[in-house]
């Protein structure tokens, strides 16, 4: 039972409240130093854990392969954590159709571009890093539609001359959602292998020079492109973008989950605080007394003599 | 090896804050009480971790 100094007001709106957003439902009860206590602590340990872990620590699968039961923690954070179970369920979809290659949904693309080209033309011999931006779109070709496009950027190698390319024909583009569709490097000897974060979108493509009306292939691009953030953030993550992740944060990794289990944990005393108030009290009570030092009526020690007198003497008289 | 181990340690410190202000917050209402609380849980908590510490830094010297 609650204080009475305390008004809980409507006590299961509060807890649902601080569920939702830590130190809401406290707010909500007009409790704001204790709002104040809970929002900073759990979300800032909430906060903090997502930053280190490269705001990639969240997400929920359910799997009879792969459960992620410290989501169950995670999720007691509430809002911050919800998005998880709707790209749960995007992801499952996308998942089922498998990697079925780039889709009409995926075009046009403009985004920056981060990766290895190769051109091999009887004029312009080079390969090398590139840095630029990227622009592809679906078109009517000479065979139906088709990707064509181009690149604009610099070469970070070598002479790191301005690089302009023309771009058509075949294209590997990672699905939209799953990271583990990312590509293997083709081009780029000291990245191949090497797996992409969940947050980058692999993108592959033929380098093309117009002669006579036909696109010759003259090279490659091979690279990554930012995923939109709707389809990185709190998605499930494959087995491969959760090594790339401990292989890049290590130990960080590991403190990031912590954080944001212990961030849901502690929101759930929070919880009970909006449902039932403080568990020990108000706090201004005075400390009680131990039960020995309590008074009582036995006769103590130094009395008992008087008392034992008295009682034979009472005892005579009858 | 222990400079490695040290900058993992340090993030316990803003973790044991965070425990014992909610913790702390969850047993009391009065904001005083639960900061005189909170402090002492804090303190009780690194002391503890630190004795762990220094144990199994003993333990594992010569290792």
């Amino acid at each position: 039972m609650a204080d009475p100094r305390i008004n809980l007001k409507n006590r299961y709106l509060a807890a649902a409240l601080a569920f939702l957003i830590p130190g809401a439902g406290h707010a909500y009860q007009g409790r704001y130093i204790k709002a104040l206590i809970y929002s900073a602590s759990i979300l800032g340990l909430f906060a903090w854990g997502m930053s280190l872990g490269d705001w990639k620590v969240i997400y929920f699968r359910w799997h009879p392969k792969e459960k992620t039961i410290g989501y169950l923690s995670q999720v007691l954070t509430g809002l911050p954590a919800l998005p998880a179970l709707v790209q749960s369920n995007r992801y499952s979809k996308i998942a089922d159709e498998g990697n079925r290659g780039p889709v009409s949904d995926d075009f046009p693309i403009d985004a920056p571009f981060r990766g290895f080209a190769k051109q091999e033309s009887a004029s312009d011999n080079w390969e090398g890093p590139v840095v630029g931006r990227i622009k592809l779109n679906l078109e009517d070709g000479q065979f139906g539609r088709e990707v064509r496009g181009e690149f604009r950027g610099r070469l970070e190698a070598g002479d790191r001359r301005d690089v302009d390319l023309t771009l058509a024909g075949p294209i590997e583009l990672a699905p939209r959602m799953l990271a583990s569709g990312n590509i293997a490097s083709q081009l780029d000897a000291k990245n191949r292998g090497k797996e992409f974060s969940s947050s980058e979108r692999r993108v592959s493509c033929r380098v093309v020079e117009p002669k006579g009306g036909f696109d010759s292939p003259s090279g490659q691009l091979e690279g990554t492109i930012p995923r939109s953030f709707f389809d990185w953030y709190q998605v499930p993550l494959e087995d491969d973008a959760v090594q790339e992740l401990n292989r890049r944060l290590g130990r960080r990794y590991e403190i990031a989950l912590l954080f944001t289990w212990v961030a849901g944990l502690l929101n759930l005393l929070a919880i009970w605080d909006a449902l039932e108030g403080p568990a020990y009290g108000y706090g201004d009570e005075v400390d009680q007394p131990e039960p020995d030092s309590q008074p009582t009526n036995k006769p103590d020690a130094a009395s008992l003599p008087a008392v034992v007198g008295a009682s034979v003497v009472a005892a005579k008289t009858n | 090896m222990l400079l490695a181990n040290q900058n993992v340690l340090w993030y316990l410190l803003p973790l044991a804050i965070a425990i014992s202000l909610v913790y702390s917050a969850s047993r009391f209402e009065l904001p005083e009480r639960i900061m005189h609380r909170a402090i002492r849980l804090f303190l009780q908590i690194v002391l503890f971790m630190g004795a762990v510490f220094a144990v199994l830094f003993v333990l594992s010297d010569g290792l």
